[in-house]
C-alpha cells in the first residue's frame, strides 16, 4: 500500500535540513517594518509563494519529479535526462541573486540530500550526491524532492504541494521566533496559504514543465535578501 | 507582417583604439557611425528605424569583442513594444555577446517600454574569456507611464545568462505578468519600475561590494529600494525598484562610477543622451 505518510516524515519541521536558520529575505522585511503583524506575513508569504516559490522552486520540483521518474523507469536517453537534471541543479542555484540566498539553498539541499540517503540508500540519489560531489552540481532540494517523491510513488501534485508546504512553513515557524505573533496565529497564517500553494500547484500540474518555465517575479524579496546581508542584527543567515 | 531587424558586429583593437572591424545589419536596424571615446573606446548607437517592436518581430544582436577592445554600445531611445492582434504571439530580443581576454563591454540600452497589450521576450547572453570584463544594465517601465498605461501589458520575459570561458555562472529568469497579479505590493512594494546593473569582472572584491552596500544603504524607502550581492563567480548585480526611469538612471550610474575605476583603470564614461 502507498500511503503519503513517508512524505509526511520528510516534510516535518524536525526533519534535518537546517531550513531553521534561514529567512530568505523575510528577516529584513521584519527589520525594516514592512512585516509587524499576522496580516502583513501573510501577504509576504502570499508573494513568496505565487512570486518565487511557486514559479521557480515548485516548478523544478514537478520537473525533476519527471525527470527522475524516467531515470528509474529506464528509459532510453538516460544521458540525456541526467544533463537535463544537472542544467537544472546550476540553473536553480544560480538564479538566487543574493548570496545569502543561494548559498543557504546549497546548504539546505546537500543537509536534505544526505538525509534522504540515510533513509533510502536504494533511491538512486547516491548518483545526484556523486555529481555534487565532484562539483558538476551544487545541491539543491528542488531536485531531492522531486527525485525521492518519484521514487516513493507518490503523486505529482502532491509532490509539488508538500515541497512549498514545508518550505512556507519552516518560514513561519521562523517569524514565530522572530516576532511578536502566538502559535495559533501562526498556524491561521499557514492556514490562509493552503489554498494559495494548492491554487499555484492546480496550474502547474496542468501546463508542461520544462527548465525553460522557470522563472521570478518577487523582486521585492529578492532585494531584502541581498540587504540582509549588511542587517545590523541578525537572528538568521539568510 | 513580421520584421527580423538584426546587428552583428567585430570590435577589434588597433593601435590602442577600438575599431568596428565588421558591421552587418538588416533593416530596420542599423547603427549611426561610431565614434571613439576620450581613452580609445568605441561608442556605437544601434539604431531602429521602425516605431518599435511589434507581437511577432525579431531583433537580434550579436556583437564580439576581440581581444583588448572596448566598447560602449547604446541605442538611441526607449525600446516601444506594441499589443498585436495576435494572441499568441510576442515579440523577441535575442542580444549576445562575446568578450574576449582583456575586453571591456558597457552595454547600456535605453529602457523598454511594454504598451497595453504587448508581450515581449528579452534574452541577453553573456559570453566572457578569462580577463574580459562587462557592464550590462537593463530597465523595465511600466509602460507609456504619461498616458495613464501602468502594467496594462501582458507579458514581460527578460533572462539573461551569462557564462565564463564556457561555463553557466548566473542565470536570471524574470517574468512580469501583472494581470495575474492580485496585488503587486508585495512583489514589488510600492514601485512601478524594474532595473538591473550586472557588473561582470574578475576585478570585483569585497572592497566594492561593502562600498555599494554603504551607498544603498538609505535605499529602502522612498524613490528607489535597491541591494546589491556578489554573483557566484566574478562580479556583482545591483536589483532596483522605481518610479521612474531617471531616478533608477541616477542611481545605477552612482553604483557603477565607484567601480569602474579599478575594472577600466579609469572613470566610467558619461555619455550625454
Amino acid at each position: 500500500m502507498v500511503t503519503f505518510l513517508p512524505l509526511v516524515q520528510l516534510i516535518d519541521s524536525a526533519f534535518p535540513t537546517g531550513s531553521f536558520s534561514h529567512s530568505f529575505g523575510l528577516e529584513t522585511a521584519m527589520q525594516e517594518g514592512r512585516v509587524r503583524n499576522a496580516a502583513q506575513l501573510t501577504e509576504w508569504l502570499r508573494s513568496y509563494v505565487t512570486g518565487s516559490l511557486s514559479p521557480m522552486e515548485g516548478a523544478a520540483v514537478l520537473y525533476a519529479y519527471q525527470l527522475a521518474q524516467r531515470l528509474i523507469a529506464e528509459e532510453p536517453n538516460s544521458e540525456l535526462t541526467r544533463e537535463n537534471l544537472k542544467e537544472l541543479d546550476r540553473k536553480l542555484t544560480l538564479s538566487k541573486l543574493a548570496r545569502e540566498s543561494r548559498e543557504g539553498g546549497m546548504k539546505i539541499g546537500r543537509r536534505y540530500l544526505y538525509s534522504v540517503l540515510e533513509l533510502y540508500p536504494d533511491s538512486g540519489l547516491k548518483e545526484y550526491e556523486s555529481w555534487v560531489t565532484q562539483g558538476e552540481c551544487f545541491g539543491n532540494s528542488c531536485i531531492v524532492h522531486g527525485w525521492i517523491c518519484a521514487y516513493l510513488l507518490q503523486a505529482p501534485a502532491l509532490t509539488v504541494v508538500s515541497h512549498m508546504y514545508a518550505s512556507v512553513n519552516s518560514l513561519v515557524q521562523n517569524a514565530l521566533r522572530s516576532m511578536a505573533i502566538g502559535q495559533t496565529d501562526g498556524q491561521k497564517v499557514l492556514q490562509a496559504l493552503i489554498p494559495i500553494i494548492e491554487a499555484e500547484a492546480r496550474k502547474m500540474v496542468l501546463t508542461p514543465v520544462s527548465e525553460a518555465s522557470l522563472s521570478c517575479h518577487n523582486l521585492m524579496q529578492e532585494i531584502e535578501a541581498m540587504r540582509h546581508e549588511t542587517l545590523y542584527s541578525r537572528l538568521f543567515m539568510s | 507582417m513580421r520584421v527580423n531587424g538584426s546587428w552583428s558586429g567585430v570590435i577589434g583593437l588597433s593601435g590602442g583604439r577600438s575599431f568596428l572591424a565588421h558591421s552587418h545589419h538588416q533593416a530596420p536596424m542599423k547603427t549611426a557611425k561610431p565614434f571613439v571615446g576620450p581613452d580609445g573606446e568605441l561608442i556605437l548607437y544601434l539604431m531602429d528605424s521602425s516605431p518599435g517592436l511589434f507581437n511577432g518581430d525579431k531583433q537580434e544582436i550579436t556583437c564580439t569583442l576581440e581581444a583588448g577592445a572596448e566598447l560602449y554600445l547604446t541605442n538611441q531611445s526607449s525600446c516601444k513594444l506594441h499589443p498585436s492582434v495576435e494572441v499568441e504571439a510576442g515579440s523577441r530580443q535575442v542580444s549576445t555577446f562575446y568578450v574576449g581576454e582583456g575586453a571591456f563591454l558597457e552595454y547600456r540600452p535605453e529602457p523598454l517600454v511594454p504598451y497595453q497589450g504587448s508581450r515581449h521576450e528579452g534574452e541577453t547572453v553573456v559570453h566572457l574569456a578569462t580577463g574580459g570584463q562587462a557592464v550590462v544594465s537593463e530597465i523595465i517601465t511600466p509602460g507609456r507611464v504619461g498616458h495613464g498605461e501602468v502594467w496594462a501589458y501582458e507579458r514581460m520575459m527578460s533572462r539573461l545568462s551569462v557564462y565564463w570561458d564556457g561555463e553557466l555562472a548566473v542565470w536570471d529568469s524574470l517574468l512580469l505578468e501583472p494581470k495575474s497579479w492580485e496585488t503587486s505590493l508585495g512583489l514589488l512594494g510600492e514601485y512601478t519600475h524594474v532595473a538591473t546593473l550586472w557588473v561582470l569582472s574578475e576585478q570585483v572584491s569585497g572592497e566594492h561590494l561593502r562600498l555599494l552596500q554603504e551607498f544603498l544603504a538609505p535605499c529602502k524607502e522612498g524613490d528607489v529600494y535597491a541591494g546589491v550581492s556578489r554573483l557566484s563567480k566574478n562580479g556583482l548585480v545591483v536589483r532596483l525598484l522605481g518610479r521612474s526611469v531617471w531616478q533608477l538612471e541616477k542611481v545605477m550610474q552612482e553604483c557603477w562610477e565607484m567601480v569602474s575605476v579599478e575594472m577600466r583603470g579609469k572613470g566610467a564614461l558619461k555619455v550625454r543622451k
